[in-house]
């Protein structure tokens, strides 16, 4: 469906329209917010019901992404074995790798055997598809770098991790979007920089982006947009079919592993209708897990198990940061949204409408590390980190856009709007409301408590099932102290376990984070879109310190 | 993974609406009867003692917790309820239990098998004064102001004299004296010389202030008042009128409109409160403690009004001092008319007062 993904320059009725769904999120969560807290206050025996209703299905909530994010930890322990590279290869020539996987099949451990086992289900499913992958030796990687504050001690082990690559980085083609605006030294540090690596990659370059394009916001977006269609007339003069590139648009902090762009291939060659998919890794934020402060951390292992959880449902999984697709549906879909500053999840929504609802996210259980927000000091720190978490919540803008789109099309089919459409509404009104509901509504009934209500069973019989509620998601708390711990990186030596118990212990922060880091910037960015103060982009602090060996 | 998802969604959803009606139900006091196989409606027993950690007996039956507890899942219906800890006397009484009500048996104050005196001022005292917003008492020996002795009652140090050895009011003869309930001043008249003297006596320092406001005070009023915390504005009341006295400025201000006094602040009435000398309501209010002639007695304020323990005698014609902050009440000995205190109460009530205070308000609407 041709849709003009985009809130500026709308008309008559679909301006009403756009306007009356920016508003619906956050009335939304106000309503509930204040209705509960009135409730709590003049019916609370009704609320006490309502409270016990949502804390139960909180908890099997909870429990149900526990279980789902063990498995998914599980995955990834298994893939992270993986020899991608022997699997691209194997694709190249699936007749002769299928007799060499029986052969190997009997000589595998039993997690092997399991990764076996899917890889398996996925060449059975592309063979069923009938198409034939791109070879590999005919695929590019375009890999984007957004760049406006950052420098050379931030980009060059990004670009170093991408020289390393178990995939052949002479298939690499590396560009720095820079902003025009940028200054002089971060010019400097990318010139430097790229001039060092070319000789690594197929090509390696610098695009300035200028300042004030007519029609842009100042957002990544069309920062990245810029580079993209710079990069894509380059690859035409090469010759290169554009449906063999996948374009990846990183944040400028990004580390990825060694076998990410194997892995990636792997999953572009496998992936019936690959061009109708974006592909998404599990984001880590180990840079600088050390050198932040320990909400910090806590938070950005707490954002990295929830896209560990969201892999496991690829059918309602949107794009988050850093991620991937084909360089053809890119330029169909005329790239990233050049307005919006959550141009992450808005380049789903925009293909997914584009292609009239057959566009999915494939995950990838292969990691990338960025850096856990850090400034100066703990109290610019926390500031920052609010303002990231505000940005993220900022996707709530996609939601009267895609409305928009759900409400025009025609061909997208009604379950998948309805099932699409629910979870981005009801992701966003939990999101800024289950903190507070937790935290302090949830006790309301009991502190306002009078006449009636505290002399009835009621009044002493809430606190009861609330604490055995609450004991009970606290085995779901232990479950993500053990997985944080497992997940911390290995390679980080020098901490010692003392580190890793008070790692442990941060956990306990996790009521205040909640409703500071959580909830509130959520309900922050919904008020701002539901009273149409929009926000601006703002580039997030990443601080790191030199390491020591 | 998206299939076993699907399959744990709905089994979850499943779970959902099964305990969910039953956690609902449980909530407002219903319990399964398995032997009569259905639900029936229960009340529930919240039972708290001061101090702490009694046995709790419902029906002679020892309850699976010491108090706080809280018992459920009783069918309504009248409950003996025993409270039991060493050292102090049992409480026991009957209460009704009513379907999805909670019959709060709360903060029980228990009494020790024998009351722990101790000495604080072994010469002879004849009265004692007691300013709680100063958080401290005078103790007053025959009328001499020379004898009068200030205890603070936060800290351990002993008495000391209200007035310096150096002061010029030593000489005098305490004729009377005004105090406000929360409030750290107090107002003395003494005599001196045959002059009438009043005093304003700010204790909320170590070393009391004392101001001569007799300039101010024209003839002997029926009545003072200040606000507990003001120490600038007095009002003396007159057969004729009020007048509104700023201490710091010196300044009289004669016959001032009633309605501009700031009234004192009202608290709840209680009902039934039994006839007595002195009374304090502690524990949470829900506690007499009164002093009739030369009696002390602890009273439950909420329920049996005729059940009162005595707990000491103290010196006829003398007051007692209840100082909520540390549970001790100050006396003067019946014996040898030395300065004593005993504990009341060991322990902070356990629910907070603003809750209690709504409970005890429910009752007294009840």
């Amino acid at each position: 469906m041709k849709f003009n993904y985009s809130k500026e320059n709308l008309k008559g009725f679909p301006k009403r329209l756009q306007r009356i769904l920016e508003i619906i999120p956050g009335l939304t969560s106000w309503t509930i917010l204040i209705g509960m807290v009135l409730t709590s206050i003049f019916f609370p025996f009704t609320g006490a019901i309502i409270i016990i209703c949502f804390y139960l299905w909180w908890l099997l909530r909870l429990l149900y992404m526990t279980l789902f994010l063990i498995l998914s930890y599980i995955r990834l322990n298994i893939e992270s074995k993986t020899d991608w590279m022997a699997r691209v290869h194997g694709i190249d020539d699936i007749a002769t790798y299928l007799g060499f996987l029986d052969f190997r099949h009997g000589l595998l451990h039993f997690r092997q055997r399991l990764s076996l086992w899917t890889h398996r289900k996925e060449i059975h499913l592309l063979q069923n598809s009938g198409q034939i992958p791109p070879k590999s030796n005919d695929i590019y990687h375009l890999v984007i770098f957004p760049i406006l504050k950052e420098d050379r001690g931030i980009i060059e082990p990004a670009i170093e991790a991408l020289s390393q690559q178990s995939f052949p980085p002479h298939q690499t083609m590396v560009v720095f979007a820079l902003e025009e605006l940028a200054d002089a030294r971060i010019h400097q540090d990318v010139n430097d920089v790229c001039a060092q690596y070319r000789q690594h990659f197929f090509e390696c370059v610098t695009v300035i982006h200028p300042a004030n394009i007519p029609g842009e916001a100042r957002v990544k977006g069309a920062n990245v947009t810029y580079a993209a269609e710079s990069m894509t007339a380059f690859i035409r003069t090469k010759n290169i079919p554009i449906d063999q590139v996948i374009v990846s648009c990183f944040d400028a902090d990004t580390v990825v592993s060694r076998d990410y762009f194997a892995c990636l291939t792997y999953h572009f060659m496998i992936t019936p209708d690959r061009f109708q998919a974006s592909f998404q890794p599990i984001p880590m934020y180990h840079n600088n897990i050390w050198q932040v402060p320990n909400f910090a951390r806590v938070i950005e292992i707490g954002s990295s198990f929830f896209q560990l959880i969201e892999a496991t449902n690829p059918e309602k999984l949107v794009t988050f940061s850093s991620h991937s697709m084909s360089l053809k549906a890119l330029v169909e879909v005329n790239y990233w949204p050049v307005d919006m500053i959550s141009d992450d999840s808005a380049i789903f929504w925009k293909c997914y409408i584009h292609f009239d609802g057959r566009y999915r996210v494939v995950p990838m259980y292969v990691t990338l590390s960025m850096d856990v927000v850090c400034a100066a000091n703990w109290l610019s720190t926390i500031k920052s980190v609010y303002k990231q978490k505000r940005r993220w919540a900022w996707g709530v803008e996609n939601f009267p856009i895609v409305m928009r789109a759900f409400w025009r099309s025609r061909n997208i089919p009604l379950f998948d709007k309805i099932r699409h459409g629910f979870k981005l509404f009801e992701g966003h009104i939990s999101w800024s409301t289950w903190g507070f509901l937790l935290s302090i509504i949830g006790w309301m009934p009991a502190l306002f408590a009078k006449h009636e209500f505290a002399s009835s069973v009621v009044y002493y019989n809430v606190p009861e099932i609330a604490n055995t509620i609450f004991n009970l998601a606290s085995l779901c708390l232990v479950a993500s102290i053990i997985l944080s711990l497992l997940l911390l990186p290995k390679t980080t030596i020098r901490h010692s376990i003392f580190k890793k118990i008070t790692h442990a212990l941060e956990w306990l922060l996790m009521p205040f984070i909640m409703v500071f880091f959580g909830a509130l910037p959520a309900l922050d960015a919904q008020t701002r879109l539901m009273l149409g103060k929009y926000l601006e982009f703002w580039v997030t602090d990443k601080h790191r310190k030199k390491q020591t060996p | 993974m998206p299939y076993l998802r699907k399959i744990v969604f709905y089994v979850f959803l499943g779970i959902y609406f099964i305990i969910c009606p039953m956690l609902i139900l449980r909530l407002l006091g219903f319990a399964f009867d398995p032997a009569a196989k259905h639900w029936v409606k229960t009340g529930i027993i919240y039972a708290s003692s001061n101090p702490p950690d009694a046995s709790v007996y419902l029906n002679g039956r020892l309850a699976p917790e010491k108090t706080p507890t809280v018992i459920r899942d009783l069918t309504p219906g009248d409950y003996t309820v025993r409270m039991q800890l060493n050292g102090y006397a049992p409480w026991e009484n009957t209460v009704p239990v009513v379907d999805k009500k909670a019959t709060s048996i709360e903060n029980i104050l228990l009494i020790p098998a024998q009351w722990d005196a101790k000495i604080i001022q072994p010469m002879p005292v004849t009265n004692v004064i007691g300013i709680p917003g100063g958080n401290c008492l005078l103790a007053i020996n025959n009328d001499s102001v020379n004898n009068i002795l200030l205890l603070h009652l936060n800290d351990q140090e002993e008495p000391d004299h209200l007035f310096p050895p150096e002061s010029i009011y030593r000489e005098g003869r305490l004729v009377n004296y005004f105090t406000v309930p929360q409030s750290p001043f107090i107002v003395m008249q003494i005599d001196l010389t045959d002059k009438h003297k009043y005093l304003w006596i700010d204790t909320r320092d170590k070393l009391a202030h004392i101001e001569d406001i007799s300039d101010l005070i024209t003839s002997p009023p029926q009545r003072l008042y200040w606000e507990p915390n003001d120490d600038k504005n007095l009002y003396t009341f007159y057969p004729g009128g009020v007048n509104r006295i700023n201490i710091k400025a010196k300044a009289i201000y004669p016959n001032i409109d009633e309605k501009s006094i700031p009234a004192a602040k009202k608290r709840p009435v209680l009902e039934n409160i039994p006839a007595a000398d002195q009374l304090f309501i502690i524990n949470n209010e829900n506690t007499f403690l009164l002093r009739k002639n030369n009696e002390v007695f602890l009273m439950n304020a909420l329920q049996d009004h005729t059940r009162k323990t005595k707990i000491l005698s103290v010196h006829p014609q003398t007051d007692v001092f209840f100082y909520e902050k540390n549970g001790k009440l100050y006396y003067i000995d019946g014996k040898n008319s030395s300065l004593m205190s005993i504990t009341i109460l060991h322990h902070k009530p356990f629910i907070p007062k603003p809750i209690a205070e709504t409970l005890r308000l429910k009752r007294l609407e009840e």
